[in-house]
């Protein structure tokens, strides 16, 4: 990652903060309780903290999807879809496989990257490198993934007696356990952290990742190359639907157990804006996606005491959004930034001469 | 630059200032009414959240009946999206200082079952589900009851022997209502028929106006449903095309009055008292409840609706109801008992 | 309106500049302390490569950009130029580069735009304008048709248009942006002849251009910057070509000229009716044939957008053929990928550099494998890319081709455009090169760089690389090409020896007249 990136991601998080503050202010109340509340919701107890990773995780796949997608310049916006397709597929290996423990939830969740992976290809098929197509392809897929699922459940594996959509408990073998039950921190943490440290090597270290990255810099100059980057474009939505799908995979099989219809608030979408907080890097995904599972520990913390800011945790969450989306915002930042050095610069030189003297 | 600096400097602290003055004022407020209650419930709310004008605002208005008539003190919590379920359930388990934490909608199952394992020791209560759990109770309703009711009306109402049921899904739950509704006209009238179709969607609007349209044409003269919010679509049409309708889950007869003969109405804030007292009381029990029209907790709400029931049509009706509560009818529960059932 | 009767006094002073200066960003001098002065009625040329603060100079006098410090006079007026309004109102005109007409208008109403002559009840009087531009056009020897639409004129007569756009408006002083960059020597020639009738009347011309020979044929003074700086002040007759050359770079330079050297007798690469389609089905590349030798240069001459582009897509395996076959050394090659010809030993130096020639946000030892990041020893196997031996691997090249630059980590955007062109070379010109395409090679690079490059090209050759090269500098493939080619409407106009090659003859081949010797 770049410092520049770096950089620009920290001041558009601080200006997003700052007008956040701003937003408070205009409803009455006092931003640094609002501060406080968000930061002894994510640190105020071991069992918070717990939570802040556990709504990390699926975050983090997400983001790493988003990531690995972005960084060979291949606008994956369907990871809802793949997010559901995988949570879905695990939750039905995870009813009719009966392996024991270890093997039921790790068969589970690989059917489940495959099928995210498949499930992402499928577009790619349809539209081929033609960006704009893909885009929308994938976009309408995320429509066909809630029906499908839907229909699926429904059809063969609904819970009698529900009145929600939702399959039965998975098989014992197939629950990916909790640390603590009280808690929803799960043993996915491995599987994110594994995943961030594949990535990472993936596309740093590997000669595929390598093309992969050149090809979102500048797909010409890498046919010109002779790479093709066909093939490199459905590799790359196998790999990012793969990684959408496991964050599904993680929640239904560690969170509920089962297959919920609604489970995923837009895992898929915070996915894009986490990889985009982070400068589509794998390691920065885990920061912001710390961040991100911060705010919504936070939501449910102030929804539990004060009856109004969670919605303000919301705003919050949209600036970031807006701030770190627009490049403009970016250039007026930086501009900002350099005039503020400038003149910072300026007034110690002129008072190191009056010193001087 | 310095100048520009120094006065946002200043607009921030005095703006600050105010807040801060602000803040405290709301803080002493929300401390003083924690004094010396009966019991402290929480409520965690379906995500479809407060202002659906069903049943989150109806349990919202029963917490604050119960408040002035039992002298609790409620909190409530109101999910933004369904993930946030089990941080908030167990949230209120926490904080050990709720006596009994009330979950609202099916969709909260999975997640108050999680929860409830880690605390055996907190009561919890769940609307329209039922959960499994030594410190769970459950309320159900017998939906297959409103569906006798909105049968018995219409096949007394119909001139076409004929009237229409919508479900969201073709799945058990769902064809409650088309059972009781088959077993309501046959009750009535042996020969009517009654159409059944699905709108495959909790929320299918436009689909279920479509649905309801149609099986108008084919002769329906009155529609029930249990398509959730797919029913105002159902509304919808009746009132533009002139067919009867009955609504389920919350009143809105006043929406069609002309068409809309009367509302189902499954009594979520009385169960959720029930439960307060018997906390209070402390005869709290972990029971999956079901209940129906004997109980009173399920009935038809002719509030608001303009439509003139003849006086013998209303008769028969509270006779069928008398029947029902003395055991005398029984309504079946799948649609192939009540192509079969005979009163 | 010319005026036909001005006193040819030869020092008469109609511009100056004092001491101006113009930062970028408070860090770059893009102009440190120029002065100069324009006379009536010369064509003065302003020499740099580029980046040398040419344009900067330019946008200033014609007040696109105002200067730091420092002031402009006109006549001897101090005139504060605060936009290009203010310009054109003191009688400063610009031709740039890109020409700013609009096509689906005629001649007349671009002229006009901006400046409509209107009639008394307030309605465009076409007709009045068209008598005047007449006038004008009929007394500076610029023959145009002033009904036709712009978009069916060449590029040398809308040049035309806007030169006549420019005295419609009264200017006295003309700056012309590298005029001939887009031209044919034939219509280059054509321009040179107006601007020498325009110096008659009175006009002054400033001339920009970084090539040689030009200036040799037009210009009366040249002024030569370097870096934002004024270097000399000088004419034609004082210099010749090496000095100025040295001027401009700084250091002295000189061109690589093919020497002979022995052409192997296998035939690399093996062109036969070989058919590309465009759009709408339009062909191209027009049974094009031809062959190339190992140690041969062969020049591909042409005026951009006649097939070249596409022909080198081909061989490349970018670009579908139609029909036709292609052969490298007997393989017929024309069905496969672009991976798998560039695997047989094909280099490729695309013609649009930072389009497709290079990763400008990587940094360079990134661009340096781009060709081989998945060969060893670069890729130790499939989950290691070894990123130090890729390293050492770029000093090595770097130093070898002595780029500028910190380090092999630097972002390929930050360097200028010869150090960018370098890194193609260097990474397309690898010791298995048995083809290299080289499309434009030296364009937008400074002549030390562009003749850098040309010697490297000349010593793969000399090693036994055949090498195709497509240039629109005749003068770069007269002096590196063994045999030029000439292509017209995607067709073959003829091959021409390098060594009799002539501007003049491959001009008129590019507009399509056969009269080379086939070979």
């Amino acid at each position: 990652m770049k410092k520049s990136r770096i950089k620009l991601s920290l001041f558009s998080l601080i200006l997003a903060l700052f007008l956040f503050s701003l937003a408070i202010l205009a409803t009455g109340r006092n931003p640094i309780s609002a501060y406080w509340a968000i930061i002894t919701g994510s640190f105020g107890t071991l069992k918070d903290f717990l939570n802040v990773l556990a709504y990390m995780l699926p975050l983090i796949m997400t983001g790493l999807g988003a990531s690995v997608a972005f960084q060979s310049g291949v606008f994956n916006i369907g990871g809802e879809g793949q997010v559901l397709v995988g949570g879905l597929a695990s939750v039905i290996v995870g009813l009719l496989v009966p392996f024991p423990a270890p093997w039921g939830y790790l068969f589970a969740m690989m059917v489940g990257f495959l099928t995210g992976a498949l499930w992402a290809i499928l577009p790619t098929l349809l539209a081929g490198r033609n960006l704009t197509s893909l885009s929308v392809a994938t976009i309408m897929m995320n429509s066909i993934a809630a029906l499908l699922t839907e229909y699926i459940v429904k059809q063969f594996f609904q819970r009698e007696g529900a009145s929600n959509t939702e399959t039965v408990v998975v098989n014992e073998g197939s629950i990916l356990p909790r640390f603590f039950p009280s808690t929803q921190f799960n043993y996915g943490i491995f599987v994110a952290i594994i995943c961030v440290i594949i990535v990472t090597w993936f596309l740093y270290k590997t000669p595929f990742g390598f093309s992969l990255r050149a090809m979102g810099n500048n797909p010409k100059a890498v046919q010109q190359a002779g790479v093709s980057i066909y093939k490199r474009t459905l590799a790359t939505m196998f790999i990012s639907g793969g990684l959408f799908a496991l964050a599904g995979s993680i929640q239904c099989l560690a969170i509920y157990k089962r297959f919920v219809m609604g489970f995923s608030p837009g895992y898929g979408w915070d996915g894009i804006t986490v990889a985009t907080l982070a400068g589509n890097s794998p390691v920065g995904v885990l920061l912001s996606a710390f961040l991100f599972g911060m705010l919504r520990s936070a939501s449910i913390n102030m929804n539990l005491s004060d009856q109004v800011t969670t919605e303000m945790i919301s705003v919050l969450q949209g600036l970031i959004v807006v701030l770190v989306a627009s490049p403009v915002v970016w250039t007026v930042l930086d501009n900002i930034f350099y005039q503020i050095k400038v003149r910072v610069l300026l007034l110690f030189t002129k008072k190191k001469g009056v010193e001087a003297k | 630059m310095k100048k520009v600096l120094a006065m946002i400097m200043a607009i921030i602290m005095a703006l600050s200032m105010v807040a801060c003055g602000n803040a405290d004022d709301t803080t002493t407020e929300s401390t003083d009414d924690s004094s010396n209650a009966a019991a402290k419930i929480a409520v965690v709310f379906a995500s479809s959240g407060l202002g659906d004008k069903s049943f989150n605002d109806a349990l919202y208005n029963g917490m604050e009946e119960a408040k002035d008539e039992l002298g609790i003190e409620w909190v409530y919590a109101e999910p933004k999206d369904d993930a946030e379920y089990e941080g908030l359930i167990s949230g209120y388990a926490d904080s050990g200082d709720c006596d009994l934490i009330i979950c609202l909608g099916g969709s909260q199952s999975s997640s108050l079952e999680n929860v409830a394992l880690n605390y055996p020791d907190q009561n919890f209560a769940i609307l329209d589900a039922v959960v499994e759990g030594d410190n769970i109770r459950s309320y159900t309703w017998r939906d297959e009851e409103l569906g006798f009711l909105a049968g018995f009306l219409g096949a007394s109402l119909s001139e076409t022997n004929k009237l229409g049921f919508i479900g969201a899904y073709d799945i058990p739950l769902c064809n409650l209502g088309a059972a009781g509704m088959i077993a309501g006209a046959r009750y009535v009238n042996p020969d009517c028929e009654v159409l059944v179709d699905y709108a495959n969607g909790w929320a299918e609007v436009n689909g279920c106006y479509e649905i309801s349209t149609s099986m108008n044409q084919q002769g329906a003269s009155l529609i029930y449903h249990t398509a959730s919010a797919g029913g105002l679509g159902i509304l919808n049409a009746g009132k533009e095309n002139g067919f009867l309708t009955v609504f389920f889950d919350g009143n809105l007869n006043a929406d069609a009055p002309e068409t809309n003969i009367a509302s189902a109405i499954r009594d979520f804030p009385n169960c959720a008292k029930e439960a307060v007292k018997d906390v209070i009381d402390g005869n709290f029990t972990a029971e999956s409840i079901v209940k129906g029209i004997k109980e009173d907790s399920v009935y038809l709400d002719f509030e608001g609706a303009g439509y003139e029931i003849p006086a013998e049509v209303m008769a028969a009706y509270e006779e069928a109801i008398e029947a029902i509560k003395s055991g005398e009818i029984v309504v079946p529960t799948t649609i192939d008992e009540a192509k079969a059932w005979v009163a | 309106m010319p005026e036909t009767n001005f006193d040819k006094t030869e020092h008469e002073v109609v511009l100056t500049c004092k001491d101006l200066c113009k930062c970028y960003g408070g860090v770059v001098h893009a102009s440190k302390h120029v002065d100069f002065d324009l006379r009536r009625g010369e064509v003065h040329a302003f020499l740099g490569e580029n980046g040398a603060g040419k344009s900067t100079l330019m946008k200033m006098l014609y007040g696109i950009e105002q200067p730091d410090e420092g002031k402009i006079y006109i006549n001897g007026k101090e005139i504060v130029l605060s936009s290009s309004a203010v310009a054109i109102a003191n009688g400063i005109g610009m031709v740039h580069q890109e020409l700013m007409l609009i096509p689906h208008l005629t001649v007349v109403e671009n002229i006009i735009l901006g400046q409509e002559t209107k009639t008394k009840v307030g309605t465009l009087n076409l007709r009045a304008a068209h008598k005047e531009i007449k006038n004008l056009a009929d007394a500076y020897g610029l023959e145009i048709d002033l009904n036709a639409l712009v978009e069916k004129l060449s590029i040398g007569q809308r040049q035309r248009v806007e030169i006549i756009k420019l005295l419609y408006r009264k200017a006295d002083i003309l700056i012309l942006d590298e005029p001939t960059a887009l031209l044919t020597p034939q219509e280059s020639d054509a321009l040179f002849e107006v601007l020498r009738r325009l110096k008659e009347m009175g006009k002054s011309i400033i001339f920009i251009t970084h090539k040689l020979r030009e200036v040799y044929q037009i210009a009366d003074r040249m002024t030569v910057i370097r870096s934002g700086k004024i270097v000399g002040v000088t004419t034609p007759q004082e210099t010749n070509v090496a000095e100025l050359a040295q001027m401009m770079v700084g250091k002295t330079v000189s061109g690589s000229r093919r020497t002979p050297h022995p052409i192997g007798s296998n035939i690399v690469l093996d062109v036969k009716n070989v058919n590309v389609l465009g759009f709408d089905n339009i062909k191209v590349v027009d049974d094009v044939s031809f062959s190339v030798r190992a140690g041969e240069v062969l020049g591909v001459a042409g005026i951009e957008g006649n097939g070249q582009t596409q022909l080198a897509q081909a061989i490349l395996g970018l670009l579908k053929t139609k029909s036709g076959s292609i052969y490298l050394e007997g393989k017929e090659i024309s069905r496969q990928s672009t991976k798998k010809i560039r695997k047989a030993g094909v280099g490729s130096i695309p013609d649009d550099r930072q389009g497709m020639g290079l990763i400008l946000s990587m940094r360079i030892f990134e661009n340096m494998v781009l060709n081989e990041y998945d060969e060893k020893p670069f890729a130790k196997n499939p989950v290691y890319e070894d990123w130090g031996c890729i390293k050492e691997y770029a000093r090595e090249k770097i130093e070898d081709y002595s780029i500028a630059t910190a380090n092999e980590s630097v972002y390929v955007s930050a360097l200028s455009g010869g150090n960018q062109q370098k890194i193609v070379v260097a990474r397309e010109l690898t010791k298995d090169c048995k083809l290299l395409i080289a499309a434009q090679p030296t364009r937008g690079v400074d002549i030390a760089s562009a003749y850098y490059i040309h010697s490297r090209i000349l010593q793969a050759a000399e090693e036994g690389c055949a090498v195709v090269m497509i240039s629109s500098d005749l003068d770069e493939l007269i002096r590196v090409s063994d045999r030029i080619m000439v292509m017209f409407r995607g067709k073959v106009m003829g091959f021409v020896d390098g060594d009799a090659a002539t501007r003049e003859g491959l001009g008129r081949m590019m507009l399509g007249e056969s009269d080379g010797e086939s070979i």
